[in-house]
This record gives C-alpha cells, sequence and structure tokens, in this order.
C-alpha cells in the first residue's frame, strides 16, 4: 500500500503532467480588432489591421488597459514584428498606489522585420503583482510596431515543482565573472523564467541553497529524533551522526554532479565555438570574433612599436590587445599618436575610410590618405597612413 | 608537442626539488616517494625560479634559454654533489614510514571510488581543454601574470615595465588597468619567471604551453593533501578529503586557469601540513625532518605572492612558536630541539626574504596585494555582511564546504582537549579566515567584496587547509561517536 502511495505520488507530480503546456492562458490577440479596453497616451497612431495593431510614435506613447485575470499571471509573451529595435517597458500598477504610479519592465525588441516573440518571466521579479488592476506598454519616440498578440500564462503546482527540478540543472555559461563567483543551482518555476535564467545578473530565481538547507535541517531533525525515540533503522539509532554525514555526502555529491556539469560545458562549448572551428569562424564566449581578429591583424603589427587601437568598448579590448600584441603597443585615441602610422579598428562601425582613402569618425576626418591593409567584417579593420 | 615541453621544463625544477627535500630528509625520510616528487616539484620550481630571479638582478644573467639552463643546472648540479656527499657519509637512509594499513574496500566502495574517479577525470580533461586550447581571459592574466612572463621572454631580462610601455600605455581607466601600470611588479615574479623558461625551452610564447603549470599545481596540492590525510587517518578518508577539495568549483576553476591562487595555495598548504605533520609526529627524528622540510616550504612561500608575506607567513610563525612552546612544555620536544627548528624557519625565510625584500626596498615596490586601501576608512560598509555570507552559503562556489566546517567545528568543540592535531591547521584557517573579514566589513575594501571580486581568492589561498581541518574532525567525530 505505502508503495502504490509513493508511486503514485511520483506519477502524478511528474508522470502525468503535460510537459510544454501551460496549465492557464488568457490571450488577447490584435489580429483584426483590438482586445479590450485600451487608453492610447500620446501615439500617433494606432491602427487595428488583419496583422495586428501597427503602432507609430513621434514621442514616447504609452497605452495601458484594465485586465481582469482569473489566475496569477506567472509570465507573458508578446508576438510582434518591428522594423528596427528599440526599448520597450512593460507596466504595471501595484493595487492601493495612485493608478500613475507604474512599475516598469523595460526589455528590448530586437527588430529583425519578421515575426518575433519577447517573453517576461513576471513572476520573477519581486515587484509583480499578479492582482495589478492596469497595465500598459511605454514605447519610445520614433517607434514603429506591429503587435500581434499578447499571452498571459499560469503554470500549475505539479508544473511549477516539474520546472524547479528542470531549472536546478540549468548552467550558467563561462563569463568574466567565473573566476570570483559561480551563481550555482537556482530554481525558478515556469519554462520562461528557466529559459531567462542567466540572462541577467544576478540571475532570477532563487537559491538553490535555500531548498537544500531546509532539507538538510529536516533529515537532521528526522535522525535526531528516531535516534532519540530509539525507533527505526538501527543504523539510525546507533550510528545518527554517520546517517546525517551520508545525507550531507549525498546532497554534496548532487551538488558536484551540478557544478561539474557546468563545469564540463563550459569546455564542451569552448571546444565547438573556438578550438574546433575554423580559423576565421571562431567566436569566443563573450569575446566574439576578436581572437581571430588579433590574428589577422597581428602581421600588419608585428613590426611597429606602438600603434593606435580602436574599440567599442576599451574594456577588456585594450588590456587584450596589449598582451597579445606585446612588443607592440597599442595607444588609447586620447594618448600621443603623432608618430605613429597603423591604425587598429575593431567592431567601431562609426569609423570609416572615405573615397579619399581618409580615416573618418562620421563626418570628421581622422588622418591622412591611407591604405586598408585588412579588413574583417564589416566593422573591424587595419588601417595604415602613407606617411 | 606542448606535453613533451612541459615534462623538459619541468625536469630539472622537480629534481631539484626533490634533491633538496632527500637532503634534508637525511636519515629518517618521512615523505612518501610520490608526495617527495610533488613537493619537489613545487618547492624546486619556487626555488629555481628565485635563483634565475637573483642570477638576473645581481650577475646579470639574462633569462635567455641559455641563461635559465645554466642557473638550473648549477643548482641541480650542487644540490646533486650535496646529496651523494650526504648519502656517502650518513650510508643507507632509514626506509619511510609505512602508513597505516587499511581495511580493505568492499566490491560497492570500490566501484564508488570507480566511478568518483571516472568523474573527477572528467572534469580534470575539461580543465586541461580550458587552460591549453583557449585565448587568454580574464584580465589578471592579460594584465599581470602571462603579460610579465612575456615581458620578461621578449626583454630576457628581469623588468618593472619598460619606459616604452610606461610612455606608451594610457591614464589607467580601471582599477585592473592601473594594476598593470606599476602594482604587479611588486609581486614576486616565479609564476611569470616560470612561462618564460617554459615558452624559452619552445623557442616561442604559446599560450597553451605556459599556461599548463597551474593545473600542474592544481594536482600537486590534491597529492600533498592525501598525504597529509593518509598520515592521519586511512585511506577512505583520505580519498574522501582528496574528492572534496577536487570537487569545490571556484577551486577547479581557479586550478585550470592561469590564476595564481592555487598556486599560492599549494605553498601555504605544504608549509602548513609539513609543519602539523611535524607537531604531531611521535618520535623526534621524525619531527624534526618535518619542521625542516616546513622550514624550507615557508621560505619558499615568502616568493610566492605579497599577500604570503603579509597575511600567511606571521600566523604560521605565531603557530610555530606556539607549537614549539607547547612540545617543550609538554616535554615532547627538547629546548635545543626546538631553538634548532626555530633556527631553521629563520634561516629559511631569511635567505629569500631578504634578498626580494631589499630588492623591493630598493625599487620602492609595495608590499600589500595589486590594489590598497583606497583612502584608509574604518566604518561599517553595509551590504558588505549579507554579500559574504551569500557567497558562502549561496551560490556554487563551496558546494557544502562552510556549512559542515561550521557543523564539525560545534560538534567538536567539547572535544578540542583531545584534538590537538587538528587543532593547528584549524587555528591556521581560523586566523587567516577571520583576519580578512574586517578589511572587508570597515574599509573601503568592501567594494571587493560587494562586487565579489576579491574576496573569494582570499579563501582559494586557505582552501586546502580548510578540507585538511574539515576531514580530520569529521573522521574524529566519527570515531569518537563508535
Amino acid at each position: 500500500m505505502r508503495r502504490f502511495i509513493i508511486l503514485s505520488t511520483i506519477l502524478c507530480v511528474f508522470g502525468i503532467i503535460p510537459g510544454a503546456h501551460a496549465m492557464q492562458t488568457e490571450e488577447w490577440s490584435f489580429l483584426g480588432s483590438i482586445p479590450g479596453r485600451w487608453e492610447g497616451v500620446s501615439f500617433t497612431s494606432a491602427v487595428p489591421t488583419k496583422d495586428g495593431l501597427l503602432i507609430k510614435t513621434e514621442k514616447d506613447g504609452r497605452m495601458f488597459r484594465t485586465p481582469q485575470f482569473t489566475f496569477p499571471v506567472d509570465a507573458m509573451r508578446f508576438t510582434l514584428n518591428a522594423p528596427e529595435t528599440f526599448q520597450v517597458k512593460f507596466l504595471w500598477n501595484i493595487p492601493g498606489t495612485s493608478p500613475e504610479d507604474m512599475v516598469e519592465l523595460p526589455f528590448y525588441v530586437v527588430g529583425t522585420g519578421k515575426e518575433e516573440i519577447v517573453e517576461l518571466p513576471l513572476a520573477n521579479y519581486r515587484e509583480w503583482n499578479a492582482a495589478t488592476q492596469r497595465i500598459g506598454l511605454m514605447l519610445p519616440a520614433g517607434t514603429e510596431l506591429l503587435l500581434k498578440k499578447m499571452e498571459f500564462l499560469h503554470w500549475n503546482f505539479a508544473e511549477k515543482i516539474l520546472y524547479g527540478f528542470r531549472s536546478f540543472w540549468m548552467t550558467d555559461g563561462f563569463r568574466p565573472y567565473t573566476i570570483n563567483f559561480l551563481w550555482g543551482p537556482r530554481i525558478t518555476a515556469n519554462p520562461i523564467a528557466n529559459a531567462k535564467m542567466f540572462h541577467s545578473i544576478p540571475p532570477r530565481g532563487w537559491s538553490a541553497f535555500r531548498f537544500l538547507y531546509p532539507l538538510l535541517f529536516l533529515a537532521g531533525a528526522g535522525i535526531f529524533v528516531t535516534y532519540k525515540k530509539n525507533r527505526g533503522p538501527t543504523i539510525v539509532r546507533t550510528q545518527p551522526l554517520f546517517c546525517f554525514l551520508m545525507v550531507c555526502f549525498g546532497l554534496w555529491l548532487l551538488l558536484d554532479i551540478r557544478m561539474g556539469m557546468e563545469y564540463v560545458g563550459y569546455a564542451v562549448k569552448d571546444y565547438e565555438t573556438y578550438i574546433a572551428a575554423e580559423p576565421g569562424k571562431r567566436t569566443f564566449r563573450d569575446r566574439n570574433n576578436f581572437n581571430d581578429f588579433v590574428d589577422a591583424a597581428l602581421p600588419h603589427i608585428r613590426k611597429r612599436n606602438t600603434y593606435l587601437f580602436m574599440s567599442g568598448q576599451r574594456w577588456p579590448y585594450l588590456g587584450a590587445m596589449r598582451y597579445l600584441t606585446y612588443p607592440s603597443v597599442p595607444l588609447d585615441p586620447g594618448a600621443e599618436t603623432d608618430a605613429v602610422d597603423t591604425v587598429v579598428v575593431y567592431e567601431r562601425p562609426d569609423i570609416t575610410v572615405n573615397g579619399a582613402g581618409e580615416l573618418m569618425y562620421l563626418d570628421q576626418k581622422l588622418s591622412t590618405p591611407g591604405t586598408v591593409l585588412l579588413r574583417f567584417g564589416n566593422d573591424s579593420f587595419v588601417f595604415r597612413m602613407n606617411l | 608537442m606542448m606535453f613533451l615541453w612541459l615534462l623538459l621544463g619541468l625536469a630539472l625544477p622537480t629534481l631539484s626539488g626533490w634533491l633538496l627535500l632527500s637532503i634534508l630528509e637525511g636519515k629518517s625520510p618521512v615523505l612518501q616517494p610520490v608526495e617527495r616528487v610533488a613537493l619537489g616539484f613545487l618547492l624546486g620550481t619556487t626555488l629555481l625560479m628565485f635563483l634565475s630571479f637573483l642570477g638576473n638582478v645581481s650577475l646579470g644573467i639574462p633569462l635567455t634559454l641559455l641563461g635559465f639552463l645554466g642557473v638550473q643546472t648549477a643548482g641541480t648540479v650542487a644540490l646533486t654533489l650535496f646529496f651523494i656527499a650526504q648519502r656517502k657519509m650518513m650510508g643507507v637512509s632509514a626506509p619511510v614510514a609505512a602508513l597505516s594499513s587499511s581495511p580493505a574496500f568492499s566490491h560497492s566502495i570500490k566501484i564508488c571510488i570507480a566511478i568518483l574517479a571516472f568523474w573527477a577525470g572528467i572534469k580534470l580533461m575539461a580543465g586541461l581543454v580550458l587552460l591549453t586550447g583557449t585565448p587568454v581571459y580574464f584580465d589578471d592574466v592579460f594584465n599581470n601574470w602571462n603579460k610579465r612572463g612575456k615581458m620578461y621572454y621578449v626583454m630576457e631580462q628581469f623588468t618593472l615595465g619598460t619606459d616604452t610601455e610606461d610612455a606608451a600605455s594610457p591614464e589607467p581607466e580601471t582599477v585592473t588597468e592601473a594594476v598593470t601600470a606599476g602594482g604587479v611588479h611588486s609581486y614576486p615574479p616565479t609564476v611569470p619567471l616560470l612561462k618564460t623558461w617554459l615558452a624559452k625551452l619552445a623557442g616561442n610564447w604559446r599560450e597553451g604551453l605556459v599556461n599548463t603549470p597551474h593545473i600542474a599545481w592544481y594536482l600537486c596540492v590534491l597529492i600533498l593533501l592525501f598525504y597529509a590525510l593518509r598520515r592521519r587517518t586511512s585511506l577512505l578518508w583520505s580519498l574522501l578529503g582528496t574528492f572534496g577539495l577536487m570537487s569545490i568549483p571556484l577551486y577547479l576553476v581557479h586550478g585550470t586557469n592561469p590564476y595564481a591562487d592555487v598556486f599560492l595555495s599549494a605553498h601555504i598548504f605544504a608549509a602548513v601540513s609539513l609543519l602539523f605533520a611535524g607537531v604531531a609526529a611521535h618520535a623526534s627524528p621524525e619531527r624534526n625532518t618535518f619542521l625542516r622540510l616546513g622550514a624550507v616550504a615557508a621560505g619558499m612561500l615568502v616568493f610566492t605572492k605579497n599577500e604570503a608575506l603579509v597575511l600567511h607567513l606571521p600566523p604560521l610563525l605565531l603557530l610555530l612558536c606556539l607549537s614549539m612552546g607547547m612540545l617543550v612544555w609538554k616535554k615532547n620536544m627538547s629546548k635545543r630541539d626546538a631553538l634548532v627548528t626555530l633556527a631553521w624557519y629563520a634561516g629559511c625565510i631569511g635567505l629569500v626574504l631578504i634578498p626580494w625584500v631589499s630588492f623591493k626596498l630598493l625599487h620602492g615596490l609595495p608590499f600589500g596585494n595589486a590594489k590598497g586601501l583606497p583612502g584608509f576608512v574604518a566604518f561599517w560598509q553595509p551590504g558588505v555582511l549579507h554579500a559574504i555570507m551569500y557567497g558562502l552559503f549561496f551560490e556554487g562556489n563551496w558546494l557544502l564546504f562552510f556549512p559542515l566546517l561550521m557543523l564539525a567545528i560545534i560538534l567538536s568543540a567539547k572535544h578540542l582537549r583531545t584534538l590537538p592535531p587538528a587543532l593547528l591547521p584549524l587555528a591556521f584557517f581560523l586566523i587567516i579566515f577571520l583576519s580578512q573579514l574586517p578589511i572587508y566589513l570597515f574599509t573601503g575594501l568592501a567594494t571587493e567584496a560587494l562586487k565579489q571580486t576579491g574576496y573569494a581568492r582570499g579563501i582559494i589561498q586557505i582552501l586546502p587547509v580548510g578540507m585538511l581541518t574539515l576531514t580530520l574532525l569529521l573522521e574524529n567525530l566519527l570515531q569518537k561517536k563508535k
């Protein structure tokens, strides 16, 4: 009988849950009509079309609606289409505060010109209040957006446990902070939150240790009670500390497997994207193709004592260049650069070479005419002035 | 090919270290063969890099292949001659004391050990891939450890930065860049010099090759921990403790990246564990040998990182003096032996400390860590305690190490009087751990803890000592309960 109950519980929790489907969904479709009563502020135009609500703004615009959710919303999903990248803010009012006081959750629309889905794990934000009576969107000036659909999602308790279990095994990538700390396992309770777990710093969700310590405490208490009452398995009655340490060892192993998987994952990713990839197509963590660029640029730099280095971000590229091209020393654009004839430009779309062969920063001339010795992608190149 | 250069490059330093240890052990060897090789590699490398540094700055011996080879060969030949002479004079030395026998493992335990070893092997392989197959990534690597090695490689001499480099360098924008502008030159150059030597041997600067010593230091500390435990506990507990250290995620990350904190931790562990072994030894010759070895390890500690001199050496010496006093007071050691031991420590530390500190004073190099205390203030820094606690207990850095250590200390409190051997590493760990707390809680270095950029490194450095302590405490607790 006991075995049957345990088996049934396991089946209920993990077995018969429909894996990918949310238990409850509320969908607001903008295809051909506008769902509910929306209040628009400062929009230049908001026209319902068969493909969705076409919104254009000349200045910052907002739209609000009173929702009547029949369930606590855990996450939401936008289906939209936009030609350019811009930042949108999802707004909500906390019940009991002035209707004008809105919490803002910014997110980016990539703007590929194709249908795009943006998902927000609302339950991950402490400020989110599922009982809100006013939600909205804030769009910046100059926006063009085709809003197709908004969906609000809720998962039931069993699903949350399942996704919580899965989230334990979600791992972070190799980042600049990895040498200082590792976030470790985190717990989130829905698939959208799981997928976005390590997209922010700090990652969303609870530390798994919040669950492991109570578990450890309960195990310790159980062993202590068994020992004191002198009932239960012999080993617990005679060697309670040993039993407790075995529980600790089990949890240690569990954490070791989780963290070890993350660590091995670093190596696998680096192997696939850098070590085994073809030179010229290699990418390395958040540095993208920087190392390939340096390899290609080195023959043009090697014989120069100094050269000018211009990159989108100074960190970490300047320091890395100082090491990788040593003894050739990169100069920052702010330094004295009169004796320099070589300019290395990495990922600077605003630095170009004009028709006369001069280096340009937007419309400003930076150099005498010269030659592009190496072009690497659209925005990186090595330039030498004809001195 | 890379590993061939590595083996060749480490051969002379390891041989020198092995000879030095064998000479010091004399008639009463105490180290197990594998342990002697690991400790020989650790101390021999630091010793020969120290001699290369001295040879360059005092005699002008260049940091070329021939220069390095000359110094290393001279050192090794001198040690070999001394070793041969000593063996002729003293005859055959006593065999190394056998380690305590352990009950044979059951079939299921053997399977468990095999699975855990396989898992550890996979992680090590991943580490090797990351260490040798990827380009530089972290600031301290391209601003300091590898950068200085490359500078010595190009200039073929010890340098505190060149005129070209300094003049050309833009104003530092970040603390890390400021570090490059001068602070790191105050660090002892052991790690960069070893990289230079390997690159000179191979004939060019290869990223993978110059990074390989870091995993060797990592393996070295695992071997040393295993044998330090093995002297006090069963084979199973020794394996458990070693596996425990191996499974600490942040320690693995440091062990397989070109950072120097695992390198420092290996030296700290050697110094503390040898002192511990000496204090815990039952027979006088054995004790004196361990303490002589400990003295050499303490001397080499000076030439690792700045914090070793100002943070780790003082508590080590304090514990040495207290231990000697206690042993003499309990009549377990003669006053003469205690004084000889203190003289060994003073001599070994002095031999490294005097030239190195003189050099630092002569060139106005600071003694602190790369980052000084920004405008010394001493008031409570809000948020730091929470950040530290979160990092210790709620992140993936240390698994369950700190909760278990706390539990072990609390449960062991009533047995402390019967635990004298484990007290020494415990005291060392707690002194360092607790003395770091006020630095972050009350000074401008609080940002290091808040941003989690520096605090964990202090723990990495003493983690092997911590793992030794934890394993001994847990084993002792279970023995008491039986």
